[in-house]
């Protein structure tokens, strides 16, 4: 089993707000090429990089969201620039872009430009908060979108300083929408022939998640932050162990009278009838936590979950990233492994698509320009006379 | 293909995608299909896992649960006991006339009910067949229970996803990565749907929900793979730029965030809190010096924002250029002007409780299909008669038969 979708060409002009669009796009099987300007990507120049050295090579963050795309360079300020854009899009179904809203627009290659030279494209926009609205000119960094979502406001101790979830994570999902869109709009187009443009809001991406709106909107209930405690179950936290901590989930009454058959030593009252209700446990976490902490406690951690999942109890680690590179389960599975070029990362977080029976494999990351010849020369029929000169007047 | 005079076809028009889901995640993906015109079928039954009842809160008696309502909006309901010994057998023809079959239950599922993908592709070679247990179909660990938050505690999101000075990890009560799993998963059967246009067979497909989510934490532990160093949690502090971060504002528990990105937007934040002198404090000449003097900036910033409106500094500084934020919470969401223009939040006339009810709706918009999310959920078994009459050719009395028989719950 290969890739899925390979005869499908993308476009990404994306920065960091839409780069993981392209990025599962490649693991679905599309051939992505990432369109750089000349002085390369903005990603190539943020941290974390290789050993800490800042390079241009080094950005370990553009090495992530890239890997599998093809790198070509093209000034799209200038007119040949501009004109090449437009044999790729012909040649392509799909762009992506995160822009501001209006950027491409006013460089003449917005939306209405690409389909009157291509019908069939699809382009996708990823921002802060879309395309229309009064606040679609607001400027969108990672944290902005997390806050304007609503995701900050719940994440954090109640009395804390509400807490960022780690990377760029309000970017990730609006990327996992925009391909989701972009998938579907490849189906419309299979029945009707047309291209379409998406509009994907990150702001939206979050604020469309949780169920922030409808608990206030249908119960005035305004969702506060706990914590780690869930606002689903009791126990439902985090709870120390002699080596490490667990997150234990219980919610239904037949795993919490499961969870009270192990613990034995319990005060009375949590055998009644009552008890077993979620609701009444969930108002009494406080008197439920201690008990359950001064128990786990006694166990090593490996040791308290694998009881707890021989009694089908919802408990695991709380991991730290070593813990999770040394997880059986994930090697077994031959989830971190090397890139398939061989040589360049000897292990990598794979990708999570198993098609049938078969892991698709992450294909190298991409040098600046890696691609000019291949695309330029191989795909449009550019001469190696018309690289040196446009490669002198700096449109690629 | 369709001419074009044809407007408003919903993108996936003809797609039947038949789900034996429960929680967030298999939920979502079949409502994100129903929402762009597939027909999403989901199966209830007593088989379930206890805790998978939880979101249903319908059994007969009791009243549906809001998680429900909001969860199960344009997808059809029947009512097929897995338990009995015709359960399986009737379900595996609501399979046979179907184009995806899902599953978020766990590795031995299949196994239990006789439902092996190698057995179904046999009588429907199309079939897409997409499975999400928590931790995949293979492996020491595939019959692993996990629900909610332990998934975020398993693969590290919980211990990132703290305030640099953490003693003890915190994490965030969401259960994240079931909103993860939910994107990938449909990603993955839109592919393999499109896959299908062209080679007429249907792909098989093992989504673990823990690599899902690693995936999305993928720089993290290419940091710790490649640099061997430990990556610890960075909360509010981001990849560039001081000061930047999460401020009090005026009122309880009313917070906005900042991030000052350059030079440029520092000097429009100084104009901003009537202190222009620190533009020339060498202390803050440039990104740096202003990343070495976080703690000082974060005390100087919130003294100014602690007396202020968070929606106030985000119009002001906004305008001035400078990406800041008030940190929403639900009332803030459902007042948000933003978002009321956009037509994000839908109404939607829940039949169930005999309300109107507000929901989110999609987070894009496309220029030609429309994405309906201004559905109904339906009542629990509500579309046997449709599937097992309309679309499967049963008399009236074979479903009655089936109810009286226990098949049909």
């Amino acid at each position: 089993m290969g890739r899925l979708l390979q005869k499908f060409v993308v476009l990404d002009l994306a920065n960091l707000q839409g780069q993981f669009c392209g990025r599962v796009l490649t693991d679905l099987g599309m051939e992505v090429i990432k369109v750089e300007p000349p002085e390369g990507n903005s990603v190539r120049r943020l941290p974390p990089f290789r050993q800490g050295v800042p390079h241009p090579e080094g950005s370990l963050r553009f090495a992530y969201l890239n890997a599998g795309k093809k790198s070509i360079t093209l000034n799209l300020e200038t007119v040949d620039g501009k004109r090449l854009f437009r044999e790729l899009i012909v040649r392509s179904d799909v762009v992506l872009e995160s822009f501001a809203p209006g950027h491409l627009t006013a460089m003449d290659l917005g939306y209405a430009t690409l389909s009157s030279w291509n019908p069939k494209i699809i382009m996708a926009s990823i921002t802060g908060f879309g395309q229309t609205g009064p606040h679609s000119g607001y400027q969108c960094a990672e944290l902005i979108g997390e806050a304007m979502g609503g995701l900050l406001y719940i994440a954090g101790q109640p009395d804390g300083v509400p807490c960022k979830p780690p990377e760029t994570q309000a970017f990730y999902m609006a990327s996992l929408y925009a391909a989701i869109g972009v998938l579907t709009a490849l189906f419309y187009r299979h029945r009707t022939g047309r291209g379409q443009y998406i509009d994907v809001s990150i702001q939206e991406s979050l604020a469309n998640m949780e169920h922030l709106i409808a608990l206030y909107a249908n119960h005035g209930r305004i969702q506060k932050r706990l914590g780690s405690q869930s606002p689903n179950a009791a126990p439902g936290n985090i709870y120390p162990t002699k080596d490490g901590y667990v997150y234990l989930f219980v919610s239904g009454g037949h795993d919490w009278k499961a969870l009270l058959g192990l613990i034995r030593q319990c005060p009375a009252e949590f055998e009644k009838e009552q008890w077993e209700s979620v609701t009444f446990r969930q108002e009494r976490a406080h008197i439920i936590d201690p008990v359950i902490s001064a128990w786990t406690s006694k166990f090593l951690r490996a040791e308290l979950v694998n009881l707890l999942q021989s009694h089908e109890l919802s408990c695991l680690p709380v991991n730290d990233l070593q813990d999770v590179l040394e997880d059986e389960q994930l090697k077994d599975r031959g989830y971190f492994t090397p890139l398939d070029d061989g040589h360049s990362f000897s292990k990598w977080p794979g990708s999570p698509f198993c098609l049938n029976q078969e892991r698709v494999k992450v294909r190298s990351v991409p040098r600046l320009g890696q691609h000019n010849v291949e695309i330029y020369c191989g795909s449009l029929g550019l001469s190696s006379e018309d690289m040196i000169v446009y490669r002198a007047a700096n449109v690629i | 293909m369709l001419s074009e005079k044809d407007v408003q076809v919903q993108a996936l028009e003809g797609v039947r995608i038949l789900g034996c889901v429960s929680g967030i995640a298999g939920p979502a993906i079949c409502r994100m299909l129903a929402w762009h015109g597939a027909e999403a079928i989901t199966v209830e039954t007593a088989a379930y896992s206890r805790a998978a009842w939880r979101y249903r809160h319908n059994r007969p008696g009791f009243p549906p649960g809001w998680r429900y309502l909001e969860g199960w909006r344009g997808v059809r309901s029947i009512t097929v006991n897995l338990k009995h010994p015709k359960g399986p057998s009737l379900l595996k023809e609501v399979i046979e006339i179907s184009d995806v079959f899902v599953d978020n239950f766990r590795e031995d599922f299949d196994r239990k009910y006789g439902l092996e993908y190698s057995s179904l592709k046999e009588r429907r070679p199309s079939l897409v067949r997409v499975r999400m247990p928590a931790f995949g179909c293979t492996g020491p660990k595939a019959g692993y229970v996990s629900w909610g938050l332990s998934m975020a505690a398993f693969t590290g999101l919980t211990y990132l996803w703290n305030h640099a000075d953490t003693a003890t990890p915190v994490g965030c009560q969401t259960v994240y990565p079931d909103w993860v799993a939910a994107q990938i998963g449909t990603c993955a059967v839109l592919a393999a749907l499109l896959d299908r246009q062209d080679t007429g067979v249907g792909t098989f497909i093992d989504l673990s929900q823990a690599e899902d989510m690693i995936y999305l934490l993928g720089v993290s532990f290419l940091e710790r793979l490649v640099n061997g160093t430990r990556v610890r949690p960075v909360g509010n502090r981001p990849v560039y730029g001081a000061p930047a971060g999460c401020f009090r504002c005026k009122g309880d528990d009313r917070w906005c965030v900042i991030v000052v990105r350059d030079d440029h937007e520092w000097q429009a934040l100084c104009e901003a809190m009537a202190c222009r002198e620190l533009v020339d404090d060498p202390r803050f000449c440039d990104v740096a010096k202003r990343r070495q003097h976080k703690v000082e900036l974060q005390q100087m910033v919130e003294q100014w924002t602690s007396s202020l409106d968070a929606h106030d500094i985000m119009a002001q500084l906004q305008a001035m250029g400078v990406p800041c934020g008030v940190v929403q919470d639900g009332k803030d969401l459902c007042e948000d002007v933003h978002l009321r223009e956009r037509g994000f939040i839908d109404k939607v006339f829940q039949p169930l409780v005999g309300a109107e009810m507000f929901y989110p709706g999609l987070p894009f918009r496309f220029s030609e299909t429309s994405g309906n999310s201004c559905q109904a959920a339906r009542d629990r078994g509500q579309d046997n008669e449709y599937v097992f009459g309309e679309l499967l050719g049963y008399s009236k009395e074979k479903i009655v038969s089936l109810v009286q028989q226990g098949v049909l719950v």
